[in-house]
């Protein structure tokens, strides 16, 4: 199981740092034309041109670039100079085929490879290159353009006899996108003409596609769009990958090309900034596991008596430390623990240190910022309060009629938070350029379950059995607003707050009806009472990147997405 | 979140001279920002605290306090509690403050440097939203914070706070239109009183459920056995909802003079064993009553102007009785 843990610049802050090769824990596979370790970048911006192989000439391959490159076209194109070779520094797919097509003509390995002995051939004068081609080697199946019939110009007379060597795919597997690059040789073709290729499933011969090989010289390389090919559902499954022929001129591929699609992804532990949850990828359906613990408990108060209660200072204070910038402000504030009691006329009683007292008719809170809900726990031996030294009398443990309250609210909690989760939003690539919507597509689903522990640590929420009035942290099983689990769920998969005052607002959003990252019509900014807003597309952001992460550690490939409506 | 660690941006709106501005500081004349102590000051206050959002324009919790410095008049309108505190009506508030205490409030949100708060390093969904609405003369401010934002209020905004909690407190002490809510056993279960507690008329929806739609209506006693003492935490037990008798038509309209009730009976409830029990009675209306536009006083008047209204004043919102405490045989 691949694990992604990518914490925020400041750790526990809701940031969505943008994942690329730079910024991922994970190991990275050397991308296809990359170089070796200890080799000379082929980019380098010093260019060694002498008459002989140099030792400092890198390797080149398909996808490099820079002045070394540049060397490779000239020389290609003064062995060749029918041949349109176009000099810019790049070993795309045509520089590729005129290099293979060139190691063929001497007989070097042909695998489209720049190496210390195609260097050397190239770097050997023309005049001595075409003696040593001919005396020291037997007669190339293809001769070299300068002993070749060339195709008369075209004044009425008929040409020789065209032929069309081979066909080839340069790649021998292909993601959605490509690259995937058709080449080969001809014989006698006139400059600017083509032949039609076909594409095709090799275990069932269906078309998937037809080009046209531009051929130039004796060669020819064709870039064939990897787009469209949809994978096919066999069985229950799709297919991770199928072989893919190409014919044209009656000649076919030797081997298939392996077009690979990327259906399933293995259980994966994700981790960017505050987001904690398991994915897999299964049929291209994003599965999304989140297992919420927590301690069984209560929901109590806390309250700010302030100069309505005439006590000692110091008595009873809970002893709460409300801020992590300045930690002394407000420890001796006069926050006590209270609770609820049906025998006080108020309603509420709260705790002077030693007994509880009721709160008094005098007290109020007009405003709603001096009482908040508090979760508290036994834990062990100890009775434990989510803020302050601790509760101040026995927590008992819950009874068979709290079990039965819990195991009738938290399976609708689950389903609720799977619903304003699950096929809402699509994943798609970014740069994926299939017409088909179907296509580099993942739809989202999110199931949560709860399971209750002993003791609470990092991500464990107190459950109180009560009505009360919740928190991100204690969650009352009395709350009816149906949206709070689906919210607070929201900030395991790494969504933000989205109202005035909350944790982690991007303030640089300012779409989709959010202003400056605040958006009241959405989940994360609202938890009304009697409805669950919907989830916005940037929700989902964190879960595009963790999905970019486990294709680029199991795959290998670099892939992007963006969240679309489910469709 | 209320979280020691996290981190949180802060949302500050700080708007200087805007057209409304402009309007204020016609309104008020050249006032000086640094006026002494005893000068009118011709401000504009509304403090709102919003939690659960119901509909547009109601929440749960929901309580708008207004100041109108020119007049000393302050009024709030506070439709729900914290924590459902019982016997506690809700409604219309308001009073006229001493020039000082007035005088005071507009001194307290003029020496807040508010663009130079510190940003908040909490938050919490649950908590109520804060929004300040201050113009005086040139002096608007605009500003959205979170009750979860304990830090904020605790220092740099603290005085205010204060200001904004006993300017509450005193206001309670003047209930203009107002309900609350009271319990009584009647010969076969019991019964829900809703009482106009203010000085002016009221009109509210009728709290029964009707055949059909409402089943539950607006109304609902709850009971439950007390619990045994013993020692440790003790949850309050959940009540069971005992419905109001229903009426054939839905939720008529009632107006209610000041100090006259409306009382409406439950259906026949038994004790299912001897022993000791209580009750409750609740109101939840986040609906409130139909009546003609125009015909009522508005939800949210300018202050002062709802002193001479003669209008009833619509109620919506929740409120509880006390304790019943009784024995049953």
């Amino acid at each position: 199981m691949g694990a992604y843990r990518i914490p925020g610049p400041l750790g526990s802050a809701y940031s969505q740092e943008p994942i690329d090769s730079g910024t991922l824990a994970l190991v990275a596979t050397p991308l296809p034309g990359a170089l070796g370790a200890g080799a000379m970048h082929p980019n380098a911006a010093t260019p060694i041109i002498r008459g002989t192989a140099n030792a400092r000439q890198p390797t080149l391959s398909l996808g490099n670039r820079g002045r070394f490159v540049l060397e490779l076209q000239t020389r290609l194109s003064q062995e060749a100079p029918h041949t349109v070779l176009k000099i810019d520094g790049h070993f795309g797919p045509k520089t590729h085929a005129a290099v293979v097509a060139y190691q063929r003509r001497y007989r070097l390995t042909a695998d489209g490879i720049v190496g210390p002995q195609t260097w050397h051939q190239l770097m050997l004068k023309p005049r001595r290159r075409a003696g040593a081609a001919s005396s020291a080697t037997p007669v190339p199946a293809i001769p070299p353009p300068a002993s070749r019939p060339r195709p008369k110009p075209a004044d009425g007379a008929p040409n020789k006899e065209r032929r069309f060597i081979d066909i080839r795919w340069v790649e021998s597997e292909a993601y959605c996108g490509g690259p995937a690059t058709l080449t080969g040789s001809t014989l006698n073709y006139s400059e600017g003409s083509s032949e039609k290729a076909q594409v095709l499933i090799a275990d069932n011969s269906a078309i998937l596609t037809s080009v046209a090989l531009a051929i130039a010289g004796d060669s020819f390389s064709q870039d064939v769009p990897v787009k469209d090919w949809l994978p096919r559902r066999i069985g229950s499954d799709y297919e991770e990958a199928r072989d893919q022929n190409a014919t044209a001129a009656g000649k076919k591929t030797p081997k298939p090309l392996s077009m690979k699609f990327i259906p399933t992804l293995k259980l994966a532990e994700c981790s960017i900034g505050i987001s904690h949850f398991h994915m897999l990828v299964k049929n291209y359906e994003c599965q999304i596991q989140g297992n919420i613990t927590y301690v069984p408990g209560f929901m109590a108060w806390i309250i700010q008596l302030g100069s309505t209660v005439k006590i000692p200072a110091s008595d009873g204070q809970a002893g709460v430390n409300w801020g992590a910038s300045d930690p002394n402000s407000f420890s001796g504030s006069d926050w006590r623990y209270a609770k609820d009691d049906i025998t006080a006329d108020s309603g509420m009683v709260y705790w002077d240190g030693k007994a509880w007292q009721e709160v008094p008719d005098s007290w109020n809170d007009t405003n709603n910022v001096k009482r908040y809900g508090i979760g508290i726990w036994r834990e062990g031996t100890a009775n434990k309060a989510q803020f302050g030294n601790g509760w101040p009398e026995s927590i008992p443990n819950w009874s068979a009629a709290h079990q039965a309250i819990a195991s009738k609210t938290l399976p609708d909690w689950c389903a609720k938070t799977k619903s304003a989760w699950s096929k809402k939003f699509d994943l798609r690539r970014d740069d994926c350029k299939s017409s088909k919507e179907s296509c580099c597509r993942y739809s989202v689903t999110a199931t949560v379950a709860f399971t209750a522990v002993a003791q609470r640590q990092d991500h464990t929420i107190v459950i109180g059995v009560n009505t009360g009035r919740s928190n991100a942290d204690a969650w009352s099983l009395g709350d009816t607003r149906p949206g709070l689990a689906p919210h607070e769920f929201g900030h395991h998969l790494g969504a933000p707050d989205e109202y005035p005052g909350g944790v982690g607002i991007d303030t640089t959003v300012n779409t989709d009806g959010a202003t400056k990252g605040i958006d009241s019509s959405s989940l994360m900014g609202s938890v009304p009472n009697s409805s669950v807003p919907p989830i916005k597309a940037r929700h989902l952001n964190v879960i595009s990147q963790h999905l970019s992460a486990m294709i680029q550690a199991e795959k290998g490939v670099s892939w992007k997405f963006k969240a679309v409506a489910h469709g | 979140m209320i979280n020691s660690s996290a981190i949180v941006a802060v949302v500050v709106c700080l708007a200087v001279a805007d057209a409304r501005a402009a309007a204020t500081n016609e309104n008020s004349g050249e006032q000086s920002l640094n006026q002494t102590a005893g000068e009118s000051r011709h401000y504009n206050l509304t403090f709102r605290s919003l939690t659960d959002f119901v509909a547009p324009g109601v929440y749960a919790y929901m309580t708008v306090t207004r100041v109108d410095g020119s007049n000393c008049r302050a009024l709030m309108i506070l439709n729900r509690h914290g924590g459902d505190r019982p016997n506690r009506p809700i409604g219309l508030f308001g009073t006229r403050l001493s020039r000082d205490d007035t005088d005071a409030i507009g001194a307290t949100i003029d020496a807040i440097r508010w663009q130079e708060l510190p940003a908040p390093t909490t938050g919490e969904i649950s908590a109520a939203t804060l929004e300040l609405e201050y113009h005086h003369g040139e002096h608007d401010v605009r500003q959205t914070f979170n009750a979860g934002n304990v830090g904020l209020q605790q220092s740099p905004l603290k005085p205010l706070m204060q200001r904004l909690d006993e300017i509450g407190g005193t206001l309670l002490m003047h209930p203009e239109r107002t309900v609350s809510v009271a319990i009584a056993r009647t010969d076969h279960g019991f019964k829900l009183i809703l009482k106009n507690t203010g000085d002016g008329p009221i009109i509210i929806a009728d709290p029964r459920p009707y055949a059909g739609a409402e089943a539950a209506g607006r109304g609902v006693v709850g009971v439950a056995s007390a619990p045994d003492q013993t020692s440790g935490f003790q949850p309050v037990p959940e009540l069971t909802p005992i419905p109001l008798k229903a009426i054939a038509a839905g939720a008529p309209a009632i107006i209610l003079a000041a100090g006259q009730a409306f009382e409406a009976e439950t259906v026949a409830w038994t004790a299912p064993m001897a022993g000791r029990y209580f009750a409750k009675a609740s109101w939840i209306d986040y609906t409130g009553p139909r009546f003609e536009p125009g015909t009522v006083m508005p939800v949210i008047p300018d202050p002062g102007a709802e002193a001479g209204d003669k209008r009833p004043y619509p109620i919506r919102g929740a409120a509880f009785s006390g304790y019943l405490k009784f024995n049953a045989n």
